[in-house]
């Protein structure tokens, strides 16, 4: 296949197990589908959102997309290599092409470190042969990136706010200048405003880079506003996909339906949850 | 009379580099069968009110001003007298189920705690009605019965225990400080619907803490939008999303990402409240919003904006408010 049709990242039918505890002696023991034969694509320069309520297994399916974890089968091609069928060696130059960007912007970061040593991480594994000046280059033209200022390379964690950490996360996923950004619930643990900078930041990588992101979120509107394509999740499989718009604005599946007119909507005119005062009479 | 009334709050604590003044002359009003929602980023001083309320403030903190519950000022009234209205008049469910729950205590038991601590009926008594409660909240004890443990049930069923707790010995005012941040969409649908059923079928006032404009619409009846220990607008909350009429409001209504119904926003830039919520120490002088509000002149870097009627029980407290304001 000429490259340039071919997505970035395709998943094929991915299946992955956890195993639960034994409850007999005589039995091996159970194991559960998380995730449940998930297949998709995503064009290079898009950005592919995941939703689904907590338990749904978009986290499992986003380690299982990373190689962090060993699906049971199915498979997950970056540029069309399957990433869990390489070798060492190339693996380990693939892995600069994808970097996951995790929702906790607190327990993500050691707090031991400057931010210099946090960004500049993913560098020393995968090269290891950069010399220290061109690292703290690489680092603060990164932070610059993200909206920080050089000087904060020599700062703590604990020194951020929220939204700065999350930064520095995403500064750190950045710096091996991949192809493909795995970010799980990035923002979920933001302030609307702060979460409205840091989206717009991950909106404006994916137009100024060309970046492809994996967007995985449960906050419906968070992934209405920012991804081309979405995906709904449910008990490990995805139960409908398509082009974002569509999905919200023509929803085909049941579960879909509800879960979108279970978002909470910004107008008290349109209120849902009719009060007492504005029942009408007889309604219990 | 209002079913609870603050007025002038200030909670205060004494820190080495001075006094820390949390909340700043918050004034609340709620009445009976109705939902009161306060809204505003994380350190806005919304937890430290729902705490007021209950008397639970964190030792060394000093409150002044009055919080009037039926008449009665909680700030002059003794621990005594607080632990007799604990649960009795005013209830509060917190944001983490798992908080409010011991781990190795049957529902059953937990539910029924309260009711022998305050109305002192027998083992046999608070079991029934204790009973009752959980079916309620829409957990028969057919499928749930009391010796249930929290482990045992989901994020939206321990919710429902902690309301069931709240509720059990009949409170006048029940707190809930962000009840469903914790939890999944549809299940956040059905305790919201629960609670507003609850203020009704009970007559209750409910206090409904949250960060979501979304819920503050679909569930409230007034509003209190909260800046830096302040209340920045309030008013009936219908009348709050018409006129926006401070800078706050309208940049956290902004924020949001798209909700449109035709998918057509998407992928536009989010407009962004730049910098953070200041601390209690590092306020600026003037108004508490002035460093990150667009429409700030020479007179809010000078002095603090007071409450000014825009309305109908409508305020807000802005020195611009006829600026760059949308009437929607
Ligand atoms: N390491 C693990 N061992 C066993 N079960 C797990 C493990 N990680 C996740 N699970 C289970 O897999 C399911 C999916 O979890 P997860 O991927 O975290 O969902 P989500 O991110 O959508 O909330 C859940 O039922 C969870 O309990
Ligand atoms: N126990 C405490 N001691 C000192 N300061 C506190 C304490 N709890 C909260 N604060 C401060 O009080 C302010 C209001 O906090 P809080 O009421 O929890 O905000 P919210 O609930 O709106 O997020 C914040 O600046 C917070 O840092
Ligand atoms: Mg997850
Ligand atoms: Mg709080």
């Amino acid at each position: 296949m000429p490259a340039g049709s071919q997505p970035l990242l395709q998943v094929e039918d991915l299946v992955r197990e956890y195993r639960l505890p034994r409850e007999s002696l005589f039995a091996p023991p159970s194991r559960f589908r998380a995730v449940n034969g998930v297949s998709f694509s995503v064009e290079q320069g898009k950005s592919f959102g995941i939703v689904g309520e907590s338990g749904c297994g978009k986290s499992t399916l986003a380690r299982t997309v990373m190689g962090l974890e060993q699906p049971v089968s199915g498979r997950v091609l970056l540029e069309g290599r399957d990433i869990s069928r390489l070798p060492a060696r190339e693996l380990r130059s693939l892995r600069r092409k994808f970097q996951m960007v995790f929702q906790d912007p607190y327990g993500s970061l050691d707090p031991r470190l400057k931010v210099e040593r946090i960004v500049a991480e993913p560098l020393e594994v995968l090269l290891p042969n950069v010399s220290r000046s061109e690292r703290r280059a690489r680092v603060e033209e990164t932070l610059n990136s993200v909206g920080l200022k050089p000087s904060d390379a020599d700062r703590y964690p604990h020194e951020f706010s929220g939204g700065q950490r999350q930064r520095v996360a995403i500064a750190r996923a950045l710096i091996t200048e991949p192809s493909l950004i795995v970010a799980d619930e990035p923002v979920s643990a933001l302030d609307v405003s702060v979460q409205a900078q840091v989206l717009n930041l991950i909106m404006d990588l994916q137009t100024r880079r060309g970046l492809t992101f994996l967007f995985i979120s449960h906050d419906l509107s968070v992934v209405r506003h920012i991804t081309d394509e979405v995906a709904v999740m449910y008990e490990g499989e995805i139960l409908e996909t398509g082009p974002t718009h569509r999905v919200f604005s023509d929803p085909q599946h049941s579960y879909t339906k509800s879960l979108i007119s279970a978002v909470p909507y910004p107008d008290p005119r349109r209120s849902r949850r009719l009060r007492r005062a504005a029942r009408p009479a007889g309604a219990r | 009379m209002a079913l609870l009334s603050i007025e002038n709050l200030c909670v205060e604590l004494e820190g080495p580099e001075g006094t820390y003044r949390l909340l700043d002359e918050v004034n609340l009003l709620l009445n009976k069968g109705q939902c009161l929602g306060l809204v505003g980023e994380s350190g806005c001083g919304k937890s430290m009110t729902a705490l007021a309320i209950m008397g639970l403030l964190p030792q060394g903190m000093r409150a002044h001003g009055s919080i009037l519950v039926d008449g009665e000022d909680l700030l002059r009234a003794e621990e005594e007298r607080l632990c007799q209205l604990r649960g009795r008049k005013m209830a509060m469910v917190f944001q983490e189920p798992m908080t409010a729950l011991n781990p190795v205590v049957p529902i059953g038991r937990q539910v029924g705690e309260g009711l022998r601590l305050h109305l002192g009926l027998t083992r046999h008594e608070s079991e029934t009605r204790a009973t009752q409660s959980l079916a309620r909240v829409g957990l028969p004890v057919e499928r749930f019965p009391l010796g249930l443990f929290p482990h045992q049930l989901s994020g939206g069923q321990r919710q429902r225990v902690v309301i069931a707790m709240a509720l059990a010995c009949g409170p006048d005012i029940l707190v809930a400080d962000e009840p469903t941040t914790a939890l999944d969409v549809t299940v956040q649908a059905q305790i919201l619907d629960l609670l507003a059923e609850i203020i009704d079928e009970f007559d209750m006032g409910l206090v409904l803490i949250t960060h979501d404009l979304g819920v503050v619409a679909e569930t409230t009846d007034t509003m209190a939008v909260m800046y830096a220990g302040r209340v920045v607008e309030d008013g009936p909350t219908d009348e709050v999303f018409r006129r926006m009429a401070h800078p706050y409001t309208r940049g956290l209504f902004a924020a949001m990402p798209s909700h449109s119904s035709d998918g057509a926003a998407t992928r536009t830039p989010l407009s962004t409240i730049p910098g953070r919520v200041p601390d209690a120490l590092s306020r600026p002088a003037g108004c508490p919003f002035v460093t990150r509000c667009g429409f700030a002149t020479d007179v809010c870097h000078q002095s603090v904006p007071q409450m000014e009627a825009l309305g109908h029980r409508h305020g807000a407290a802005c020195f611009n408010i006829a600026r760059g304001e949308v009437d929607q």
